[in-house]
């Protein structure tokens, strides 16, 4: 009896996750199976799950487009100055806050200040006249200075230091170790998962972020990948003149944007399976405290 | 109490950071204003050359996908390079754009940290707020002396209206790029299945309700019963100029011009909010209980979708309709016989509104010393490029492999009559009754292409057919058309302060309106409730407003 109502729960749970996993994956097929196909059919909304007219056009075509492989080039960029930088100044920040205020008697005080800030902002005119005021406009690090310390992150990677046994500390200061010693030799060493974690967490923002891109980069040829995938969408009801009109031809050309953003997600595909064993662990750890 | 001290210490300090840094940093000086002179006499004429090279920084507005050979820029390419040789100017981008929301927000940006380019393109609002807090030269003078004669004959063919609309207190504050007016839209119907039914061309809306009617019970298209769908309608109804997918070829029969300031009986009032609106919608919704409009309009989410995919009968649509989208139709099926077909009122007149002629503005930067270069880039390329240097290799060269989006300074000025001359010339070309060589380029590819469809009819690509459809058949029947075309002129097309708070929401009501009742989800009645809402949330306020601006520019 037991063993029957059993079988039946783990049928419906087997049923709701496969679901859930076909509503995430099925998009992505089809916009893998559009940028297979032909640029009529996939206008016409014909194509499902399998390409239709199967060709390659669209990625021939992105082989000669050179703003997407700069642009790519500089996404690249971004994301590893931008993770590097994340993660020195997360660990940097969290280990000192992750010590009570006995030890580090300003403590609470950096700690409300860090998450006033997360709270509020200055909001995106003021932060962009700071921005062009540091002469940063146009260049990488207006992409990755202003989110240079993500609080979340940093919070996260606190409660993974707390989390670790006093003891072991304790240990090396007996014998004699300064305290960088100790969060490089004995901290970092043991927060793989926790590193592992907010690094994805780093990478997959930074990929994806568009919208810095558009507000701080003045020339088209500066963009980040995701701002200039951005663009591409337009929807077109309308055209004041004949000469606009050699421009459409190329708007309605579904299959090569969806081939855009399939190359675009390339990367992650690829950096997901080596850290989502950290990543699982990662996760929970942290969220509970002794 | 002393950690809280400590605390609001600490936050005033942090805050002060940045306010420290951005005093420390100089504002500063657009390198434009330190080595450029003011022009003489002689430099101010159209198309005189620059002694000393002239820098300007430009606001530039970009195609989404970026169509430059390999090497260029906006900042060096072949326009600019043009620019160069005969001007002695050279661009500099202040920022780049993508065309729309992201460079109008580009523009807010500018305007709000009062760092502008030399020479950008505003909105009229934008333009009317630069107005107001004197960011911006008055160009009066520099259009005298330094545009054509044919820019001038450009913006007049418009009736003056253009620069009407840049004008504020009798000063010149901008060059608007034009619009031309003429008739906006026909019915495009698959004339395979009105064959297939045996059905005559339409003429009025009796003949489009009973082709629809004959398409839907019928299924010409072998989509299936009950699959096919008559006209394919927008979200938004009507109200759009020479957009597609508007029924405004349907609602103008019933004298109904939504979204546009008309003066009716000598009153200005708001064409979402007349009678004769109610009656055309209250008209639509019966052609949808009819099952003649696409049933899913409301979640309907690419009309062209179902144009290219065959199911669809009509829709109506611009001039250009051939090229997008249905040279994917053609693509799709070439026998798939897309047609446009001019609707009449009963004695065979067509009333239309007309659009706002002015477009974008084109705006001087105060301090600028250069005010004339704007004026001059706008007769060099929309003068000397189009009539005296249209066979200039390196540009033919350029749009011929498809390439597009150089110019620093996108202005056009044409005249009103631009799409039948164009059809005048090209049609006088196949001919041969002009040389083809003498056609503008984008005229000349569409030689082309109808030379090729004429060739061979059955076997011709997509390409040869959009421009056999476009260039030859759909903009002849619009000159066939001109002299019944009644046309209504809108009186307001600017933003009144009211607007700019309420206009959204008011606007939001307004489709939400349209589209329930024309889909039968609620009575013709409940018209009459959107229409008292709609003065009560802001519409007397602003209807006032706009009075008022009619009064004073006149």
């Amino acid at each position: 009896m037991n063993k029957n109502t059993n079988k039946v729960a783990n049928f419906f749970t087997w049923l709701i996750v496969l679901a859930l996993t076909a509503s995430c994956l099925l998009p992505l097929v089809n916009m893998v199976a559009i940028s297979f196909s032909d640029s009529a059919s996939a206008a016409a909304n014909q194509v499902g799950l399998i390409p239709v007219h199967f060709n390659l056009s669209s990625y021939r075509m992105i082989l000669e487009d050179h703003q997407f492989w700069l642009s790519f080039g500089i996404s690249i960029e971004r994301v590893v100055l931008g993770t590097l930088i994340n993660l020195v100044l997360i660990v940097l920040m969290a280990y000192p806050l992750s010590k009570n205020k006995r030890d580090f008697h300003a403590r609470n005080i950096y700690m409300n200040l860090i998450i006033f800030a997360m709270l509020f902002n200055g909001g995106m005119i003021p932060s962009f006249i700071v921005i062009k005021s540091l002469g940063l406009m146009d260049t990488i690090w207006a992409l990755v200075l202003p989110g240079a310390v993500p609080i979340f992150n940093v919070i996260l990677m606190m409660n993974f230091f707390k989390g670790l046994p006093n003891a072991l500390e304790e240990a090396a200061i007996m014998d004699g170790a300064s305290k960088m010693t100790v969060l490089l030799k004995i901290y970092l060493p043991l927060s793989l998962p926790g590193l592992a974690t907010v690094s994805l967490f780093a990478i997959v923002g930074h990929w994806n972020d568009y919208f810095s891109g558009l507000l701080y980069m003045n020339r088209a040829a500066n963009y980040p990948l995701q701002t200039y995938i951005q663009q591409l969408n337009i929807d077109i009801t309308k055209v004041t003149d004949a000469s606009q009109l050699h421009a459409l031809t190329s708007i309605s050309n579904k299959t090569l944007n969806a081939a855009k953003i399939v190359v675009s997600t390339v990367p992650l595909l690829l950096i997901y399976p080596f850290l989502q064993k950290y990543f699982v662990t990662g996760m929970t750890i942290g969220s509970v405290k002794e | 109490m002393k950690i809280n001290a400590k605390i609001i210490a600490s936050t005033i300090l942090l805050c002060a950071v940045p306010l420290l840094l951005t005093a420390c940093m100089s504002k500063g000086e657009s390198s434009s204003d330190k080595d450029n002179v003011a022009a003489t006499v002689a430099e101010k004429k159209p198309f005189a050359k620059y002694k000393n090279t002239v820098k300007y920084t430009v606001g530039k507005s970009i195609p989404g996908a970026p169509k430059l050979p390999k090497g260029d820029s906006y900042e060096n390419n072949v326009y600019t390079r043009y620019i160069k040789k005969n001007l002695n100017a050279v661009s500099v981008d202040k920022f780049e754009a993508e065309n729309g929301d992201n460079y109008d927000q580009k523009v807010a940006m500018a305007i709000s940290t009062g760092d502008l380019p030399d020479i950008m393109a505003v909105n009229q609002s934008q333009l009317q707020q630069l107005v107001d807090n004197d960011l911006i030269q008055d160009l009066s003078s520099v259009y005298k002396t330094s545009t054509t004669k044919s820019i001038k004959k450009m913006y007049d063919s418009y009736g003056g209206r253009p620069l009407k609309q840049a004008t504020f207190n009798g000063k010149l504050m901008a060059l608007p790029t034009t619009q031309t007016n003429n008739l906006p839209t026909m019915l495009w119907v698959r004339k395979d299945w009105m064959d297939k039914l045996g059905l005559a061309e339409p003429k009025t809306i009796d003949d489009v309700e009973n082709i629809l009617e004959q398409f839907v019970t019928k299924d010409p298209g072998n989509n299936g019963a009950g699959k096919t769908i008559g006209l394919g309608l927008s979200k938004t109804v009507g109200g759009s100029y020479a957009s597609l997918f508007q029924a405004d070829d349907v609602m103008s029969k019933f004298n109904s011009f939504p979204r546009q300031w008309i003066k009716q009986d000598g009153k200005v009032v708001y064409g979402s909010t007349t009678p004769e609106t109610k009656k055309a919608l209250g008209y639509l919704q019966g052609w949808f209980k009819k099952g003649l409009i696409d049933p899913q309009m409301s979640v309907r989410d690419k009309i062209e979708s179902i144009l290219i995919s065959g199911q669809c009968g009509a829709f109506f649509g611009p001039w250009w309709s051939g090229d997008y989208p249905l040279t994917d139709a053609y693509k799709n099926n070439p026998k798939a016989d897309w047609q446009p077909y001019v609707i009449t009122d009963k004695d065979g007149k067509v009333k239309a509104y007309t659009q706002n002629t002015a477009g974008s503005y084109f705006v001087v930067r105060k301090g600028f010393k250069h005010p004339e270069l704007l004026a001059k880039i706008a007769s060099l390329l929309n003068d000397k490029l189009v009539y005296k240097d249209y066979a200039y290799k390196p540009i033919v060269n350029y749009g011929l492999k498809g390439y597009d989006g150089g110019k620093p300074v996108d202005l056009l000025i044409n005249y009103a009559t631009a799409t039948t001359d164009m059809h005048d010339n090209i049609m006088k070309a196949v001919n041969g009754k002009k040389d083809p060589k003498t056609l503008i380029l984008d005229d000349y590819q569409n030689y082309k292409k109808i030379k090729a469809y004429n060739a061979d009819p059955a076997n011709a690509d997509n390409n040869a057919w959009s421009g056999h459809i476009t260039r030859d058949v759909s903009t002849g029947k619009m000159k066939d058309t001109l002299s019944k075309i009644e046309e209504v002129h809108p009186v307001f097309f600017g933003q009144t302060a009211t607007m700019k708070q309420k206009w959204a929401n008011l606007n939001k009501m307004e489709d939400a309106t349209f589209l329930k009742i024309v889909t039968n989800q609620e009575s013709v009645d409940k018209f009459d409730d959107f229409v008292k809402s709609w003065h009560k949330l802001g519409g007397d306020e602003i209807t006032k407003e706009v009075k008022q601006e009619i009064k004073s520019q006149n």
